[in-house]
């Protein structure tokens, strides 16, 4: 795949002009940066030919707050609630990068029990991560009982981590060493609480949305991506699994206790909407069988192994680690002067960042509408693209 | 037979929202009924007190070092018997992001995060809270905790040795001759 860069303005000129004076002419859109489906502020230029997209071109930088600037001022352990701000939906994982990359930077070791609570906040927060996004589709396909039925369950699981975490959103929770508290008493019991809810919860999602004919109409057979086109593009997470890709970071990192659990990568055969959309209500199912495996058998153990308050010694070098998010690959990459607990540079790999600009290969040739249907199942987090 | 099935779908997914109807509900009528927050809840920050009712800051800068986003500014100075407090303690609540980690390194468990979000103001100058927004008469969540009395630091009303759990000094000088 070849890519020319073009300005905006280069962009935004009509291809050709009309000969006739009674001809058509392409015309330009604005989709956004206030527009429902934009779930933040992303401007989307699509340069239509009547109701057909012939291009769309993504303008991100909106919500741009220069996060890996910031960092290269801030200690390791400073930088663990800047990355909760990015992907805000999946703050564990995106902790969890950062730690990761600063435990192979700094040679900390975990334990077992920080290891498993780790992976169990990530999956919860997976299934969370889904249930919102569940609703949020619903609702930009036009069935708004499905967004109150979304964050029906998304504030069920958001009690869990307030209990446990002390913060809905803003986690702050997984830190290099281990994790900030230790998880409350009642953690164990609620869990298993709601993952025995949940699993009637999904079946109902099904039965509401899923089948629906409606979206079935509005998902079946739009916006198909190949699993090459996916890869060229550097798509990760949902999306190219549901071009056939069996490509998850849980399996092939060998992170957490990932590997101590039975769990399917699910993987859908065309890479269409559809398929995007079942495949994460399918993962919402994987993620509470790992649940299910790993709450019972929670090690002992203690829940930090580095002590406060010291510099975390980080021999020069780089150092590139990355976690399996709700909505792909989440890279950090540092690079340690060792002179100072500083990094200078960091950069994140944000999997929204990738799956955006699939939409470039998917919109073209679809009405206006099916943009919609495509972007709703991009799962598209706008500050995690911003950063 | 497609058509029916598709009528037979939607018909469902109108079934199910109707049962919902005698569920029970999910609203929680916000202003008049507050949720529930858990004591670990990372919410307004206040500096608490000892049981006796003196202030536990003992201005050691490690929460202003800790802040990622540096929105704490204290001075420290200490009274005639020896003992340290804040002269000055600000927190910039339009900076403050609740990440937790002043509380985590306060040595003194003066800085504690509660169980409050609602703090919202007009004016941005309003969220600089000085220290007497943030002193509350309590001592927190660690009711028992005294710094000083657990500290070997001699202050007014407790001399050296006078501590829990510590002996009476040693004349080292006594011991050589």
């Amino acid at each position: 795949m070849t890519v020319t860069i073009r300005t905006l303005n280069e962009l935004l000129q009509p291809s050709h002009l009309p000969a006739h004076p009674l001809a058509t002419q392409e015309y330009f859109v604005n989709m956004g940066p206030q527009h429902p489906i934009s779930h933040g502020s992303l401007r989307l230029v699509l340069r239509l030919d009547g109701e057909t997209v012939k291009e769309v071109i993504p303008v991100p930088g909106f919500v741009h707050r220069g996060v890996e600037k910031m960092c290269e001022s801030l200690t390791p352990r400073q930088i663990v609630p800047y990355t909760d701000r990015l992907d805000y939906l999946s703050a564990f994982m995106n902790n969890w990068a950062i730690t990761r990359v600063v435990e192979t930077a700094a040679g900390i070791e975990s334990n077992e029990r920080i290891e498993t609570i780790r992976t169990l906040m990530s999956e919860l927060q997976r299934i969370q991560s889904h249930a919102l996004w569940w609703g949020v589709t619903g609702m930009d396909l036009g069935a708004f009982t499905a967004f109150l039925y979304g964050f029906r369950e998304r504030e069920v699981i958001s009690e869990i981590f307030e209990e446990t975490v002390g913060a809905r959103l803003t986690m702050n929770y997984i830190q290099p060493g281990g994790v900030m508290y230790d998880i409350h008493p009642n953690f164990v019991k609620r869990v298993k609480d709601v993952m025995a809810y949940m699993k009637p919860i999904i079946d109902e999602y099904d039965t509401l949305l899923s089948g629906n004919v409606i979206l079935q109409e509005r998902c079946r057979n739009i916006g198909i991506l190949s699993p090459e086109k996916a890869i060229a593009l550097g798509c990760t997470g949902p999306v190219l699994r549901a071009s056939g890709v069996p490509y998850d970071l849980r399996k092939m990192e060998n992170y957490g206790v990932y590997n101590k659990v039975d769990f399917n990568v699910v993987v859908g055969a065309v890479g269409d909407c559809w398929d995007r959309y079942y495949v994460r209500m399918q993962e919402m199912r994987e993620s509470i069988r790992i649940v299910e495996q790993l709450i019972d058998s929670i090690p002992e153990g203690p829940t930090m192994t580095l002590r406060y308050n010291l510099p975390i010694e980080m021999p020069e070098g780089t150092y590139y680690s990355q976690v399996e998010t709700a909505r792909g690959v989440f890279g950090a990459f540092l690079v340690a002067e060792g002179k100072s607990e500083k990094p200078y540079p960091l950069h994140f790999r944000s999997p929204n960042y990738n799956n955006l600009w699939s939409v470039t290969a998917l919109a073209p040739g679809w009405r206006v509408a099916d943009i919609i249907a495509i972007l709703s199942s991009l799962d598209l987090v706008i500050p995690d693209i911003d950063r | 037979m497609q058509i029916i099935e598709n009528i037979y779908s939607i018909l469902r997914s109108i079934g199910l929202v109707f049962m919902h109807a005698f569920h029970k509900r999910e609203t929680v009528q916000y202003p008049d009924e507050k949720p529930y927050l858990a004591p670990r809840w990372r919410g307004r920050i206040v500096l608490t007190r000892d049981p006796d009712g003196a202030e536990r800051c003992v201005g050691c800068y490690l929460c202003a070092v800790a802040c990622p986003v540096g929105c704490i500014a204290l001075q420290t100075t200490e009274d005639e018997t020896g003992r340290r407090y804040p002269e000055f303690f600000r927190i910039n609540f339009s900076r403050c992001i609740f990440c937790g980690y002043c509380e985590e390194a306060c040595p003194t468990y003066a800085i504690q995060l509660t169980p409050d979000f609602e703090m919202c103001e007009y004016k941005r100058q309003n969220l600089v809270y000085e220290k007497e927004d943030l002193l509350i008469s309590g001592p927190g969540k660690y009711p028992d905790y005294n710094f000083y009395r657990v500290a070997g630091l001699a202050i007014g009303g407790k001399g050296k040795g006078e501590a829990e759990n510590e002996s009476a000094p040693v004349d080292p000088r006594g011991l050589l001759l």
